[in-house]
């Protein structure tokens, strides 16, 4: 069956006229494809952009977070190192006399640093109780700075890790590198010291600092020396877990177990140090704090262009075509008025236009999306250093129903005054001047 | 049924001059009748037509069929009245150029579905001559073709009055004898014709003659 042969009706009849009229079809055409690839196209873009800034940013959040937890892996073995450490001095020491001779003249019960391992204290993980003073070697006759220790002090509500200083085994010695060197001591050597004897078990690297001219001893044999019986002069408490340096809230903790006590701060440069990498990981979190404000302000300067020139496309191509819908209605007045002159109705006339119209806009929508959507991918892929964004992950399905229904919608409400014009057109007056 | 056309009178104007189209006209177009109407060139002879058949209305006077005011019906009764009733043939035909014969032909059926559209088109091709020219749209067919399309349109819907302007004004004399045929068989079928023509071949067909000049209507 032929294309003749089909019933007569008001599709068919508006199908017929626009492949008759094809120019100004074409064109109505154009103006909707044009008007909706424009719009389809911005907004594919800023979909595009979206994508791929949450993808750059994506992967800024995972370099920052990696970059953080290394500066933060980096704190921890600084502070375990160099000590992110407080001293806990007898409560009478003077701190002036302390700083002065580097050592505590003041002493306390060494018990305290049982005390201590026994608490459930959690700033504090490592726990050294020392007695040190100044002592002429009368062997020697070498002044040198001996401390006594007796190695790391368990923790009760810690597991045990790898301790920090290993106990000095009864019997031996380690010896700073200004004595050892000095006096041509190697590890293995015996020496006698303040009447008794030990085995050199090590001899240390130069440090530039105290530690050169010190002897380490177990510190019962230091107490005896002393003749201090289970006195010590300070507890070194190593890597303060608190966060930043809160020495604060050490004194608070250790102040309530050991009131007889005060603490001050060691190792300032590991603090400086620490504090320089949490200076560093906040950077590195404004960083990307200000990457995705900068992103997001990209992203409101595309959707305020979207907002004013989408109403200002649809409003120039609702006028375009407005105009060619008005230029049709004069090209058919004959045959609109032939219609009423057979007895259609007003109403179906105007139905007829309306259809005319609404089918330009749905295929116009169509042709559009395509042409807009595919050319926003096609451009979004040549931009150079572009991040790559699929175009299934850019398609929005409200995007292309709304495009369908609001094309047909604003062809037709462009169309309507010249439908309604050529509707209102006395039919008569064309019969009869023709 | 009677077509009556009572004290009719139209005025137009142009540049602020009034011209009188119609002055009173009265006529009356019964079945089995075709009623002819001829005058010189501007002299009322298509608004006659217009007005007999319910598309312009006239200042005064009055257009009844079978002694309803026609112009007492609201636009749409009117032209639902004249898919009925009413066939127009106009002198430029005002054939739709984009459709083939055959649909020019069944074009009344957009305004009343009529059962068998295509076959009663297929009839009006055959009894026209234009069997070869069916699939043919306008542009391709002649003059008289075109004038044969346009007379079959006016019959799809098998109205009781046909209302022809110039129905053989640019016809060779084959042409002529065929349409005025058709309109001699519609008239025999019961149906009726008011034509406006100069044509005196069309004047010879008709029943009744009307001179119509300076808007004024008489019997030749």
């Amino acid at each position: 069956m032929g294309a003749g042969m089909k019933a007569m009706n008001l599709p068919l009849l508006a199908f017929r006229e626009m492949l008759h009229r094809r120019i100004n079809f074409l064109l109505a055409l154009l103006v909707i494809a044009v008007a909706v690839a424009g719009l389809v196209g911005a907004l594919a873009m800023l979909r595009m952009h979206g994508i791929a800034t949450e993808a750059i940013l994506e992967k800024k959040r995972v370099e920052v977070a990696e970059a953080v937890a290394k500066l933060e892996d980096d704190y921890r073995k600084i502070t375990k190192g160099l000590g992110f450490n407080v001293l806990i001095l007898p409560k009478g020491q003077s701190l002036g006399d302390f700083y002065a001779e580097d050592y505590a003249a003041a002493d306390m019960p060494e018990e305290y640093a049982d005390i201590l391992g026994r608490s459930k204290i959690v700033t504090v993980s490592h726990l050294l109780p020392t007695i040190q003073c100044k002592f002429k070697w009368p062997e020697r006759e070498r002044t040198v700075l001996l401390v006594g220790a007796r190695g790391e002090v368990p923790m009760s509500n810690l597991e045990r890790e790898q301790p920090i200083m290993p106990p000095i085994p009864p019997g031996r010695m380690f010896m700073g590198y200004e004595l050892h060197a000095s006096l041509k001591i190697k590890p293995g050597d015996k020496v006698v010291f303040a009447g008794r004897e030990y085995i050199v078990d090590r001899c240390m690297k130069e440090q530039g600092n105290k530690d050169d001219i010190t002897v380490w001893i177990p510190l019962r044999d230091a107490q005896e020396i002393l003749g201090k019986p289970g006195r010590i002069n300070s507890i070194l408490a190593l890597e303060c877990r608190c966060a930043w340096a809160d020495v604060a809230k050490v004194r608070e903790e250790i102040g309530k177990l050991l009131p007889d006590t005060q603490v001050v701060e060691k190792a300032t440069e590991a603090l400086t140090r620490a504090e320089a990498r949490s200076r560093a990981a906040k950077e590195a979190k404004d960083a990307l704090a200000r990457e995705e404000r900068g992103r997001e302000r990209i992203r409101r300067e595309y959707e305020s262009f979207v907002a004013w020139a989408g109403p200002l496309v649809a409003a120039v191509a609702a006028v375009l075509v407005g105009c060619l819908a008005l230029m049709n209605v004069r090209s058919r007045r004959s045959e609109i008025a032939i219609l009423r002159a057979v007895g259609v109705r007003s109403g179906q006339v105007l139905a007829l236009l309306m259809i005319r119209a609404a089918l330009t806009g749905l295929l116009g929508a169509v042709l559009g999306f395509a042409a807009g959507f595919f050319g926003a991918g096609a451009i979004w892929q040549a931009r150079s250093g572009a991040e790559p964004v699929s175009l299934e992950a850019a398609f929005r399905p409200e995007v292309l129903a709304a495009t369908l229904i609001l094309a047909p919608v604003v062809t037709c409400l462009a169309s309507w005054i010249p439908a309604v014009l050529a509707v209102k057109t006395d039919p008569a007056a064309i019969l009869a001047e023709e | 049924m009677v077509l009556e056309v009572s004290g009719v009178e139209k005025r137009y104007f142009k540049l602020g001059r009034e011209i009188g189209a119609l002055k009173g006209v009265s006529l009356a177009v019964e079945p089995g009748r075709i009623v002819a109407v001829r005058g010189p060139s501007g002299s009322g002879k298509t608004t006659l037509l217009l007005i007999a058949g319910g598309l312009l209305r006239p200042d005064s006077g009055k257009v009844a069929l079978d002694g309803s005011d026609i112009f007492g019906l609201p636009p749409e009764g009117r032209a639902a009245l004249r898919s009925r009733s009413i066939g127009f043939v106009f002198q430029q035909y005002h054939l739709v150029p984009y459709l083939s014969v055959l649909d020019n032909i069944r074009l009344p059926a957009l305004a009343m579905p009529t059962p068998d559209a295509m076959g009663r088109a297929k009839s009006l091709v055959e009894r026209m001559g234009l069997s070869e020219r069916a699939r043919h749209t306008p542009s391709e067919l002649s003059v008289g073709e075109r004038q044969r399309v346009a007379l079959a349109r006016a019959m799809f819907n098998k109205p009781q009055f046909i209302l022809a302007d110039e129905p053989t004004g640019n016809l060779d004399d084959r042409n002529t004898e065929m349409v005025l045929n058709c309109l001699s068989e519609h008239t025999a079928g019961g149906g009726a014709v008011l034509m406006v023509t100069h044509d005196a071949r069309a004047m010879k067909a008709a029943h009744v003659v009307y001179i119509l000049e300076d808007g004024s209507l008489r019997a030749a």
